[in-house]
């Protein structure tokens, strides 16, 4: 359950703990989903980090996370080793992913 | 240890002056130097302020005399030196430091307090390990016994320390003995910072005092750091057998295990003690008995009396 | 190539006596180590996280002043021989980074990430001290800070030059200095008396079959450094996978299934770990 800064924070991220005000108010339930203008209203609050479920980085589409591990094998496209070690790591991504 | 100051000192001016200066404590003064050594002799003086008239004075070889004596180098020594004396060969006169005799008025009590504060951080430190050694150990054992308090005594040595100095010679030796010395100290205080004591008997042989409650939890996580440090000072191959071949006492080749750590502890929970010497032996027995146990090992004094031959 | 000779550069990288942190992380140090209820076991899991810290604490406690150098490569137990007002002292002594932070807050992450990579392989191979090896690996490449820190403006520039060239960062260290972070790395923890596996290690991280005395361990360093990169894990210069070893390779004796298991064990730590980096408290 990450503790997250206010400038960290990005859309789809998930409350994991209410945000409360100085007298206790909730503002913002548990497990809220957060989209950029309720990000824009936390930066008006003054509080300094938010609480996150799970991954404090939020996922990235599984195409875009393929696609760079091509992007960082491609000094090493033919060796075998190096074939079998790409194979790995899009598996991977794969079934974290689904997770 | 007493708290007097002494003064050796044929001016009898110099002796009010400073019994003015240090009005807390009791200023002996003596005006000859063999009245002056019984009065250390018998009471060890917490510190020792000599006037040195001249060159030739004899006070110089008495200075010396005491600096070069284990026991009694401890004192600290402040010289009193004529206003008009020349540079100083200090390798000739043993002093902890000195005064100008026209300084002593304006300088004379910081100087004091500066000299026994700075005797009572050092004591008698062991050169190896910086610990305080036998003299300050007892003290402090006396102390807490005179003071009823209710204490352990742990006493820790290596076993096979000997032929592993023979294999890998004495700097070696000495590694692993300054290791085992900053390990007891900084486990001891970080367990118990209030009311601990670590000591340097000599050679392979440690003293700590801790509480009874907290003495075997600090003994066992030192034999567990030990275990795991003590590897890392013999060459790989040793290590991965686990043994080293070196001579024993008659001189023969044979194999040795890696050096263990042995921790015997005396309390006075169950028993009284009056004398230091009496929970050191009680220690030392408990200690044989850890090294009878295989590998690094501690064994704690459980019995409530002892038979005392003759008794 | 730098305007320098080999034995100007040697000489100004072995003059490096400390090397500086990330304000992040240091403002998380001062909170463990001004807490006075921070025991020695609080601040070594904090320390066992950074390489900076690290670094420090191991050439503390292998100098000299201490009477056994060269002998201690586990942080637990140099933190235990230095006592805990040392390492509060020592480590309030440690100094910052304020340029290149982004790009060495990514190298702080994939050093982290090498060493429990690194710990992994270990504990799977069954290996010793994976303590040891985790180090090693947290350390491996300490050159890159070295380098940065007494060579700043060259060093910025070749980060840009390595990303449009698509180079490896240790080929651009080479062209420009005629040396690599892992020589120079070496050359650091040797002058700071670390013990010898920690030094082959550092050296030969990239080179594994060259290492003499530690083969095993070195070879798992350099099998958990290509991973971290394949995995994407922080930023270690270049965004490139380097070969893995061949010979390393068929001596760690892995199969592709290990592989696989090592990379889901390693998954929920390296989450952890960023955690760690990015949240505040």
């Amino acid at each position: 359950m990450p503790s997250v800064t206010i400038a960290n924070l990005r859309p789809g991220m998930k409350l994991s703990r209410p945000i409360v005000n100085e007298s206790g108010m909730v503002l913002l339930p548990q497990g809220t989903v957060l989209s950029d203008s309720l990000i824009g209203r936390i930066e008006n609050i003054n509080i300094a980090t938010v609480s996150i479920e799970g991954d404090s980085k939020p996922k990235k589409p599984l195409e875009d996370e393929l696609a760079e591990i091509d992007d960082r094998f491609k000094m090493a496209a033919d060796q075998p080793l190096m074939q079998m070690l790409k194979r790995i790591m899009k598996e991977h991504a794969e079934g974290m992913n689904q997770r | 240890m007493n708290d007097a100051v002494v003064v050796l000192s044929r001016d009898l001016v110099l002796c009010s002056i400073l019994q003015r200066l240090v009005p807390g404590r009791q200023v002996i003064c003596c005006k000859e130097e063999q009245p002056a050594l019984d009065v250390i002799f018998h009471s060890m003086p917490r510190l020792l302020i000599v006037e040195i008239e001249t060159k030739e004075s004899r006070s110089i070889s008495i200075i010396n005399d005491l600096k070069s004596d284990p026991v009694f180098g401890q004192i600290p020594i402040i010289a009193i030196l004529p206003d008009a004396h020349e540079m100083i060969a200090w390798d000739q006169l043993l002093t902890d430091d000195y005064l100008r005799r026209s300084d002593v008025e304006r300088d004379g009590a910081a100087r004091i307090e500066l000299c026994l504060a700075r005797a009572a951080r050092i004591v008698e430190i062991n050169p190896l390990t910086r610990l305080p050694g036998n003299i300050t150990i007892s003290r402090q054992i006396q102390h807490r016994l005179d003071g009823g308090e209710v204490f352990a005594l742990a006493y820790a040595d290596l076993d096979y320390f000997k032929p592993f100095n023979d294999k890998y010679g004495f700097s070696r030796g000495d590694e692993v003995i300054k290791m085992v010395g900053r390990l007891i100290l900084n486990l001891v205080r970080e367990q118990q910072p209030q009311g601990s004591f670590v000591g340097h008997v000599g050679g392979d042989d440690f003293v700590f005092i801790a509480d009874i409650d907290t003495v075997e939890d600090i003994s066992n996580n030192i034999l567990s750091y030990y275990s795991q440090i003590v590897p890392t000072f013999y060459d790989a191959d040793d290590r991965g057998r686990g043994s080293i071949v070196s001579v024993d006492r008659e001189g023969k080749q044979r194999s040795f295990p890696l050096m263990a750590l042995s921790i015997g502890i005396a309390h006075n929970r169950l028993r009284q003690f009056a004398h230091h010497g009496e929970i050191v032996e009680i220690a030392a027995e408990m200690k044989k008995h850890a090294k009878g146990k295989k590998g690094n090992a501690c064994s704690i004094d459980r019995r409530t009396h002892v038979q005392k031959s003759g008794s | 190539m730098i305007d320098k000779d080999l034995r100007t550069i040697r000489a100004e990288i072995e003059r490096i006596d400390t090397l500086p942190t990330i304000p992040t992380i240091l403002k998380k140090l001062l909170g463990v180590i001004e807490n006075p209820k921070a025991s020695l076991t609080t601040i070594g899991n904090f320390v066992s996280n950074d390489p900076v810290l690290t670094s420090r604490v191991l050439r503390m406690v292998n100098s000299p002043v201490y009477g056994f150098p060269g002998r201690i490569s586990s942080v637990n137990q140099a933190l235990i021989l230095l006592g805990l007002n040392v390492v509060r002292g020592l480590l309030l002594g440690v100094s910052v980074f304020e340029a290149m932070q982004k790009a060495m807050l990514g190298l702080w992450e994939h050093s982290l990430g090498t060493a429990i990579a690194a710990r992994i392989i270990a504990k799977r191979k069954k290996m010793a001290e994976p303590e040891e090896v985790s180090v090693a690996a947290l350390l491996h490449d300490m050159g890159k800070v070295a380098l940065s820190l007494k060579f700043p403006a060259d060093y910025e520039k070749l980060l840009k030059d390595v990303e449009a060239r698509s180079l490896l960062i240790s080929e651009g260290e080479k062209e420009l200095f005629d040396v690599t972070h892992a020589d120079a790395g070496a050359w650091v923890a040797k002058r700071w008396n670390f013990p010898a596996n920690l030094v082959e290690i550092i050296e030969y991280h990239h080179k594994p079959h060259l290492s003499k005395n530690y083969p095993m361990q070195t070879a798992v360093v350099h099998l958990a450094d290509v991973l971290i990169r394949a995995r994407g894990f922080g930023f270690a210069g270049d965004m490139l996978v380097p070969n893995l070893n061949q010979a390393a390779w068929f001596s760690l004796d892995l199969k592709e299934q290990n592989l696989k298991d090592i990379m889901l064990e390693l998954e929920d730590l390296l989450q952890e770990a960023a955690e760690f980096i990015l949240s505040d408290e």
